[in-house]
């Protein structure tokens, strides 16, 4: 019974090792082959390539992880750390802790006000915002939505596929300045006739 | 008793245990809403930056008051509600049922307080002649070739998230009403339905409010 339940974890996860594997692959024979000549379009397919490796590769690595054949580059001496989140998990972060995000959130809005009335370039600056706005989302969700202490399998669940749908959306963009500038060129060819 | 079942329930994902993520069905539930809810606010936001792109024109009219300065206490109310929320799940975690219903009340409070702020900030544009579809003429005059699309905008996106915060006042109530038969996971998914309200406003606030500040003085 549990020769049979390892022999299945190792085949199922060989199978996502190579799936991962044959994302990379296509990621960077599109990158060799195509050389970006196909603009954003060849990025976006290395993207959606990187993404997909990512996302098979996790359980592999978890996998291994557990079995204890790869280990944590980035774990160095926390063991005391780890202790006190531990501690922590039953009630999220303290209210003092709480209060600090408050503090930061508020802070960031104060800037986004500030930066509004300078004058700057509208492209420039909505980068700005977007990435202050991200800045305070992320620190919304993990700390009063109790992100940062739920289960690492639940986060890897929900959060990559939430980033990925959220940047699907952004394909259709760019082409609002096609529309204007057909707009314009179509107002030219009038006035010409 | 119990939470030993549990814990040997999440102990390995890969033998089927009922609780694979440690999550309640509950709460895992609010969490999938979440995530459809915030595409639909993706696909608003999106939807007006790329009218807004593909625009000739875009009236860029809110002045520092009343505009931006009611827009800026609306979101340091909702950030307090936020804070206040925190609180309460933090107290129910406790055990502490009174505490936390007092709590709630509080970030209904702020909530209540937020609607209220945005309905006077929407009463003064309504003055000024912005309808869903339709601009003030000193607008159009300002900025010849904009659309109507601009209040289509902004009442579609401010309206639907002044909804979600009326639906997150309705779901507190009823669970401060009741908290003492509801467990602590029903307070802690409440609260992540009210984070995610606030969460939502940190993209409104910049995109629509900030983005078209009115830099000229009257």
């Amino acid at each position: 019974m549990e020769q049979s339940k390892e022999k299945e974890q190792l085949i199922m996860n060989g199978i996502l090792a190579l799936l991962a594997v044959g994302a990379l692959a296509v990621a960077g024979w599109t990158a060799v082959v195509n050389q970006f000549k196909g603009g954003i379009d060849d990025l976006f397919l290395i993207l959606v390539c990187l993404l997909g490796a990512l996302l098979f590769a996790i359980n592999p690595l978890i996998w291994a992880y557990n079995n204890g054949w790869i280990s944590n580059p980035f774990a160095g001496d926390k063991a005391g750390e780890e202790a006190t989140e531990v501690m922590e998990h039953a009630h999220g972060g303290s209210n003092r802790e709480n209060v600090i995000i408050w503090g930061a959130l508020l802070f960031l809005t104060a800037i986004e006000v500030f930066l509004a009335y300078i004058h700057l370039d509208q492209t420039l600056m909505l980068i700005i915002l977007m990435g202050l706005s991200i800045i305070k989302a992320a620190l919304i969700v993990a700390y009063f939505m109790h992100m940062k202490f739920e289960k690492l399998s639940f986060i890897l669940t929900i959060v990559p596929i939430l980033v990925v749908l959220l940047c699907l959306f952004a394909i259709l963009f760019p082409d609002s300045f096609r529309i204007r500038s057909q707009r314009q060129q179509s107002t030219v060819s009038q006035q010409q006739h | 008793m119990a939470e030993a079942k549990v814990e040997s329930l999440t102990d390995n994902e890969w033998s089927g245990g009922a609780f694979p993520y440690a999550v309640g069905h509950r709460k895992l539930g609010m969490w999938l809403f979440i995530m459809s809810d915030s595409l639909t606010f993706c696909a608003l936001l999106i939807g007006y930056s790329f009218a807004r792109a593909s625009s000739e024109n875009w009236p860029t009219p809110f002045p520092f008051y009343p505009s931006i300065v009611f827009s800026s206490v609306m979101t340091l109310v909702l950030l307090s509600s936020s804070l206040t929320m925190v609180f309460a799940v933090s107290a129910s975690s406790r055990g502490r049922k009174s505490a936390a219903r007092k709590w709630i009340f509080a970030t209904m409070f702020f909530g209540a307080a937020f609607i209220v702020l945005h309905l006077i900030e929407w009463g003064h544009l309504m003055d000024e002649g912005l309808y869903i579809n339709g601009l003030p003429d000193e607008w159009a005059e300002r900025w010849p070739g904009s659309t109507s699309l601009f209040g289509s905008a902004f009442f579609g996106i401010t309206g639907l998230h002044m909804f979600h915060v009326f639906t997150g006042l309705c779901y507190l109530g009823v669970i401060a009403a009741r908290i003492k038969k509801f467990t602590h996971e029903d307070v802690e998914t409440s609260g992540l339905y009210w984070h995610f309200v606030d969460l939502v406003w940190m993209f409104v606030f910049p995109l629509i409010y900030l983005m078209s500040v009115d830099f000229t003085p009257h």
